[in-house]
């Protein structure tokens, strides 16, 4: 089963659910779900690092423990509807409950390479911005980091988050980074830039372009810290190779305690692209150069 | 999904003298989804698995082939800590606190 396969799951249970309990509005809260399901939720600020929360069993009452160490109410959402993508998707049973476990520890936050993790990131991405309400908003909220911020506040999500899933459903050419210092964490392209002949996907732990916006941003911790935000140009080429005469948008912010900085990428529309024999052979998925960087869904 | 999940599914269905849709329809699950889940075609998420139980008023753990009697329920605290290598003493606390409240929560089955 391929990332795609794993969103494409997630996508599907969220609309279940959803459709099953007649949500038809933003935001979509998941504390509202568990206790329609009567499972029990618990906040905790402090959980071991790197594990955004817990789904418990014990005989036939659930309970979900959920990280706090950040005081966005949107990080919180999204890790309770994480733990609600393992209550409602089919199969996770066996996988999380091994030999008479009691709890499952989640990593969420697009991070993980479990494939169980990577479907309940997309329920919860699913649930709480579900795709046709979301792309009926962001008609309306413009474009680049302005239109990612009005949807963060109207569906209660954290800036990462929305970001992810504006780049996955945006009909343009957009692409989202996470970095911290000089190195990427994690970027998500839009389907027209991913199908744009030529281009080299950004590397998951690759290095920031030098003399982007963003790498510059970085060189501040402050920047990070106080969660400001500077606005710029960078040619295509700079960050994905490609053509050298088509200019992206760049917009940074600082993400505060997180410690990371999102960069979002944009434009209008694209040219055609460069007829180049290199071109073709990359269209063999096989030879991609990042597989890791295919969109998980 | 453990093997013996179809087989106690379908013996659960057997003791309350239930059809698969009469189940299906108590459950408010899709008619074929019982017969789906008891020829292992099809893996229950936890959800349906809870709504298996109430419907057949047996337990999650009888189901998933943990226990051998319809009303009863696996040892949890002993588990809990047996898994929790990774997590700090104040989260072990915490978590033992949620299985307590869980466990006061979890509703006694009628036992055949």
């Amino acid at each position: 089963m391929t990332r795609r396969d794993d969103g494409f799951n997630g996508e599907l249970q969220a609309h279940e659910v959803l459709t099953s309990l007649k949500i038809a509005a933003l935001p979509v809260n998941p504390f509202a779900i568990a206790e329609q399901r009567d499972i029990l939720h618990q906040e905790k600020p402090g959980l071991a690092p790197g594990v955004s929360g817990c789904l418990m069993k014990v005989g036939d009452a659930f309970g979900i423990l959920y990280s706090s160490c950040f005081a966005s109410e949107g990080f919180k959402r999204f890790n309770v509807a994480h733990e609600l993508g393992h209550y409602f998707t089919p199969g996770h049973i066996d996988a999380l409950f091994a030999n008479g476990q009691q709890f499952h520890q989640s990593e969420s936050g697009f991070t993980s390479d479990d494939k169980y993790e990577r479907e309940a990131d997309a329920f919860a991405a699913s649930l709480l911005m579900p795709k046709l309400l979301f792309k009926a908003e962001s008609a309306k909220c413009g474009e680049g980091l302005d239109a990612i911020e009005a949807l963060a506040d109207l569906c209660v999500t954290s800036l990462t988050a929305t970001a992810i899933r504006f780049a996955n459903l945006c009909d343009d050419p957009v692409a989202v980074v996470c970095s911290k210092g000089d190195r990427v964490q994690f970027a998500f392209m839009s389907k027209p830039l991913r199908e744009y002949r030529g281009l080299t996907w950004i590397r998951k732990g690759s290095g920031l372009p030098g003399g982007t916006a963003t790498a510059n941003f970085n060189k501040d911790d402050d920047n990070i810290r106080k969660a400001k935000r500077v606005r710029s140009t960078a040619r295509l080429d700079t960050w994905f190779d490609g053509r050298s005469d088509v200019e992206l948008n760049e917009s940074v912010i600082g993400l505060g305690d997180y410690g990371r900085t999102l960069t979002v990428l944009w434009a209008d529309s694209l040219p055609d692209p460069e007829e180049d024999e290199q071109s073709e052979e990359e269209d063999d998925e096989s030879i991609l150069p990042s597989q890791r960087w295919r969109q998980r869904w | 999904m453990p093997a013996t999940f179809p087989d106690r599914l379908r013996a659960a269905r057997d003791l309350r003298k239930m059809s698969q849709s009469d189940l299906a329809e108590k459950a408010k699950l899709q008619p074929s989804a019982v017969s789906h889940f008891e020829t292992g075609r099809r893996a229950p998420s936890f959800d349906n698995l809870k709504a298996l139980s109430e419907a057949l008023q047996v337990t999650t753990d009888y189901l998933l082939g943990r226990v051998e009697e319809p009303g009863a329920t696996g040892a949890v605290v002993d588990q809990l800590f047996r898994h929790a290598e990774n997590m700090s003493r104040d989260d072990l606390d915490t978590l033992m606190g949620l299985a307590e409240m869980l466990a006061k929560k979890s509703p006694e089955k009628k036992k055949d």
